[in-house]
């Protein structure tokens, strides 16, 4: 390149910078006097149609935002529907005139047939040059001049193949039309298309009825029908409708399901078809308003069909009819599906879930750990049950070797004394009988003799008396407790006795467990007290017998002390088998006091041990 | 046989009649040897082996002494002899025993016995406490 550029002669590079000027000179002086675009959009629908709604709200901005700069946007709408009077049209034609002088439009949009139709009659008076655009249903639609567009053909039967798929049973059609001419027209068109369906639905044609006839009559419709909506602005009476309003009308009056053609009935008690998306329409045109408006020449684009129809399914109706959602086309939109609980509270739901099982464990944990507490409840039951049991047991067993352990002295001191002594006795009577009759040398040893005999019969009665002293049962407690008293001041313990008021006879019982209980008190008092005095005091009350065992010994520790000898214990046991009590008190270097007491009944128990 | 001296001197308050003793005790050598002891001067109307026995003879034979065994199997020779005070007996009761105590001594006069002998004196005493106690007066064994 740069070795070619050397062969340039100056008037070659002279030619191509005027050339280029020229060329951008006239680009660049429109760019800078036209700063706004200035677009008409001209609809074939009344100001509130739902196309012109769609259409107005989509279409500005696809402009604004395709353009990037300021849009001056104008647009008029031909009701023809309502005034169909060829005036109108002629009328409409010089209010444009007149209200648009002097304006040159970048660019006129036709949005429907009428619009087309109307820009094709009067574009060269009307807008003079401006390039048009438009989208048109009918085919045969031409705009002569600089022009560009979309033939967007009405289909009416794609969706009988969604009623095939939807309600397979369906046999019935009823097409409701309106009697305006435009109904007419679509009318006509819906007919064309359905006449390949005749072999598969029975069609019948509603139309033109008075509006409250034809609720009359989509309330009694057979089964296996539907309805199909084609378009009514107009009944057979005359009234005109918002076709909208009027469709809410007839799908609340039909008992069977209501199919249409187009996307602004959704929402209206139709359940959907196979439909033409009107905002899809607006967008195509509004995309291909953007190219004329870059600088493309609209004649160089051309005109071209589209088909922009989806399948669109109103959830609500699937449910208010019970069809299968199931049996929706693959690629159709649901819409207004009602999320269902799951939907909508999944976190909810997973939370209380959630909640719900920890607070089950909880609740589960707490169960089994009754169970065990109970369990272990039981167990400790049972085994104090036992403790108690054995405990009961033991007690028997050391209440019955007591009173088997005195039984048996009581016998062997009996022995000692009834038998062995009288024999003895008997012996000592012999002998002194015998004493005067032998010769002078065995007289000494008879007197040996004697006195030995007599040494025997103190032993045994001195051993009798120690096992069981004989006088409890023969003279009584108090006789019993003196010989007590002075076996133990034998034995260096100083001992005083005092009783007052002792009834008499006591029971033989009572009477041994009190010796008992003083000679255990007394042995302990020389055995460990160091005691200088002891003192025994029996006295009668009119609750009971009172007796106490105090000394002013070392004294000890009771709960140390208890249970390591059998003494305080045997004290224990035997005043409770005669139902009395016994309270021992105690302190180191303060000496012991042994208390006990026997109440009235206990005095007159007549029960007694063989003794 | 030597009669002693207790025995001797007793001599001249004994009664022209022969004292009629019951004999009390459960047993039988004792019974034997105490019939021996008393043997002549009393007469033995009859004997007993326990404390019912006694107060049946006592009712039938009307002793004038009734020499007592305090140990006995069943009522005591003390129950006896308060039974028999209770009775109305006019019996006198001499207590035969080996207890050598001063309590059962007590215990025996609170029972309304009359004598007291300690059977190893048996010999030498129950004579006289037999005779003592027909007229009415006690005599009591030494006790050791």
């Amino acid at each position: 390149m740069t070795i070619r550029s050397r062969y340039w002669s100056f008037s070659q590079v002279m030619l191509v910078l005027v050339v280029v000027l020229c060329e951008l000179a006239p680009a660049s002086f429109a760019w800078a006097a036209d700063e706004h675009k200035r677009i008409l959009v001209l609809y074939s629908t009344r100001r509130d149609a739902e196309f012109s709604i769609v259409g107005e709200d989509v279409l500005p901005k696809i402009l604004d935002a395709g353009l990037g700069r300021d849009l001056d946007y104008y647009s008029e709408f031909i009701d023809v529907t309502r005034f169909p009077d060829p005036s109108y049209r002629v009328a409409f034609g010089d209010f444009i005139r007149l209200k648009y002088q002097g304006i040159p439009f970048d660019l006129v949009i036709a949005m429907g047939d009428v619009a087309a139709a109307f820009v094709a009659t009067d574009r060269v008076r009307l807008f003079q040059e401006a390039p048009v655009v438009f989208l048109a249903n009918n085919r045969d639609t031409r705009i002569a001049g600089n022009s560009s567009g979309f033939i967007l053909e009405r289909s009416f039967s794609g969706t009988l193949r969604v009623i095939e798929q939807l309600q397979p049973d369906v046999k019935n059609v009823f097409v409701v039309t309106g009697a305006a001419p435009a109904d007419r027209a679509f009318e006509r068109l819906a007919r064309e298309q359905f006449r390949p369906f005749e072999s598969r639905f029975a069609f019948t044609y509603l139309s033109a009825l008075r509006a409250s006839d034809l609720e009359q009559r989509l309330a009694g419709l057979p089964e296996h029908s539907i309805v199909y909506y084609v378009l009514v602005t107009e009944d057979g009476a005359g009234n005109k409708f918002h076709p909208l309003e009027f469709v809410d009308r007839i799908t609340a009056a039909a008992n069977r399901p209501t199919y249409s053609w187009v996307d602004s009935v959704v929402d209206h008690g139709v359940l959907g078809g196979d439909l033409y998306i009107q905002k899809a329409a607006v967008e195509s045109i509004g995309r291909l308003a953007l190219r004329v408006l870059h600088g493309e020449r609209a004649d160089g684009i051309g005109t071209s069909a589209i088909n922009l129809n989806a399948v669109q399914i109103d959830w609500r109706q699937l449910q208010r009819w019970g069809i299968n959602e199931a049996r929706v086309p693959s690629g159709a939109l649901v819409l207004f599906r009602e999320a269902s609980l799951w939907d909508r509270y999944n976190i909810y739901i997973l939370g209380a879930v959630g909640i719900l099982l920890i607070q089950s464990g909880l609740i589960a944990g707490l169960l089994v750990q009754r169970v065990r507490r109970r369990r272990a409840e039981r167990e400790l039951r049972a085994s104090q049950e036992a403790l108690r049991a054995s405990y009961e047991r033991l007690r028997d067993l050391s209440g019955r070797l007591l009173h088997a352990q005195e039984s048996e002295r009581a016998r062997i001191a009996r022995e000692l004394h009834d038998d062995i002594s009288q024999q003895i006795s008997l012996l000592v009577i012999d002998l002194g009988l015998m004493r005067g009759d032998v010769a002078p040398q065995t007289q000494r040893l008879t007197n040996e003799a004697l006195s030995r005999a007599e040494g025997i019969v103190r032993s045994v009665h001195d051993l009798s008396h120690r096992l069981h002293p004989p006088k409890l049962r023969l003279i009584g407690l108090v006789a019993a407790l003196r010989d007590l008293q002075h076996e133990m001041s034998q034995l260096g313990v100083p001992v005083t006795f005092t009783h007052e008021n002792v009834p008499m006879p006591l029971p033989l019982e009572l009477t041994l467990c009190l010796f008992r209980v003083v000679q255990e008190a007394l042995q302990n008092a020389h055995k460990y007290s160091h005691a200088r005095l002891v003192s025994v005091h029996l006295h009668g009350e009119s609750e009971g017998l009172t007796l106490t065992v105090s000394d002013d010994g070392v004294g000890f520790d009771v709960d140390e002390a208890w249970g390591k000898g059998l003494g305080l214990i045997s004290m224990g046991e035997r005043l409770e088998a005669v139902g009395g009590t016994f309270g021992i008190s105690s302190r180191p270097e303060q000496g012991t006091k042994v208390n006990v007491f026997v109440p009235l009944s206990a005095l007159r128990a007549p029960e007694s041990v063989s003794v | 046989m030597t009669a002693p001296a207790l025995l001797r001197v007793s001599l001249p308050t004994t009664s022209p009649e022969p004292v009629r003793v019951l004999l009390v005790d459960d047993n039988d050598s004792m019974i034997a040897r105490a019939a021996a002891a008393l043997t002549p001067r009393c007469v033995v109307v009859g004997t007993a082996h326990n404390g019912a026995e006694a107060l049946d003879a006592v009712g039938t034979l009307r002793p004038d002494v009734v020499v007592l065994d305090i140990s006995m199997p069943g009522m005591t020779g003390l129950e006896v002899a308060s039974t028999l005070r209770q009775q109305g007996s006019t019996a006198a009761v001499v207590f035969l025993t080996v207890h050598d105590d001063k309590d059962f001594l007590d215990a025996a006069q609170a029972a309304g016995g009359t004598g007291y002998v300690v059977k190893r004196r048996l010999v030498s005493d129950l004579i006289v406490a037999v005779q003592e106690a027909r007229a009415g007066r006690s005599f009591v064994s030494a006790l050791s």
